[in-house]
C-alpha cells in the first residue's frame, strides 16, 4: 500500500522533494504540498483505492504523512469491506 | 477586540488541471453550488481560483491549520463585493474564536488569484495562546 501511495504523492502532491526519500511520518506540507495540492492527493487517492473520504476524514491531519494517509485508507477500505 | 490577517495566492493553472483530472468531483468537493453557479456554472477558472485563494486566507484567520475543515464550510462570493458566508465546521470554528466580521480583498490575473481576508475577533489574539 506505502508504494502505491508514495506513487500518488508523487504524481499529485507536487512537493519539493523526491516523495520516496520522505520517512513515513515526515510531514508533506513541510516538503512544499500547498493546500491546494492536497485537494488533488485527496482526489487522487479516492481514485487509486476506490474509497471516498468522509467528511470527517477531510482534515489537514489525515493528509500530513504517508502514515496518516495509509491509516486512513486502511479504515476506509475496512468500513467498505464490512458493508 | 483583536484582528487576524490570513492570505494566499493560488495559480490558475493548478485550478485549471484539477478540474481537467477530476472534473465535477474536484468542483463539488471545494466549492458550494453558489460558488459554482457564481463562477460562470464552473467554467471561469480565474473566478474559482480567487474563491479558493479567499477560502484559504479565511481558514487562515481562524489560527487553525489549513484543511481543518470542509473548504466549502467557508463559502466566498465574490461580487458586487466579496463576501465570506460561513456553515458546519467553519462556523463552528468561528464561534469558538469569536469571529465576528470578515473583510476580503482579493485580485486575480491570468496566472494568479490572491485574496488577504481581515477578520475581526473578540479572543485573545493568537500570540497569547501560546503556552498558556
Amino acid at each position: 500500500m506505502d508504494d502505491r501511495i508514495r506513487d500518488v504523492i508523487a504524481a499529485h502532491a507536487r512537493l519539493a522533494v523526491d516523495p520516496s526519500t520522505l520517512s513515513e511520518h515526515e510531514d508533506l506540507y513541510s516538503a512544499g504540498m500547498t493546500s491546494h495540492a492536497s485537494v488533488n492527493l485527496m482526489l487522487a487517492l479516492e481514485n487509486e483505492f476506490d474509497v471516498e473520504f468522509p467528511d470527517r476524514m477531510l482534515r489537514r491531519s489525515v493528509f500530513e504523512n504517508v502514515a496518516s494517509i495509509r491509516l486512513a485508507l486502511v479504515e476506509l477500505c475496512a468500513e467498505e469491506s464490512a458493508a | 477586540m483583536s484582528y487576524r490577517v490570513g492570505m494566499d495566492i493560488v495559480e490558475v493553472s493548478d485550478v485549471e488541471g484539477s478540474i481537467a483530472r477530476f472534473g465535477d468531483r474536484y468542483l463539488r468537493r471545494v466549492f458550494t453550488q453558489r460558488e459554482i453557479s457564481a463562477c460562470d456554472d464552473g467554467s471561469d477558472v480565474r473566478c474559482l481560483a480567487t474563491c479558493f485563494a479567499a477560502k484559504e486566507a479565511a481558514l487562515k484567520t481562524f489560527g487553525t491549520d489549513v484543511g481543518a475543515v470542509d473548504l466549502r464550510s467557508v463559502e466566498i462570493l465574490l461580487d458586487p463585493e466579496p463576501v465570506v458566508t460561513l456553515s458546519g465546521g467553519g462556523a463552528r470554528l468561528a464561534v469558538c474564536e469569536r469571529i465576528s466580521h470578515f473583510s476580503v480583498s482579493v485580485v486575480a490575473s491570468a496566472g494568479y488569484a490572491a485574496a488577504v481576508v481581515l477578520a475581526e475577533s473578540t479572543a485573545k489574539p493568537l500570540d497569547d495562546h501560546k503556552g498558556s
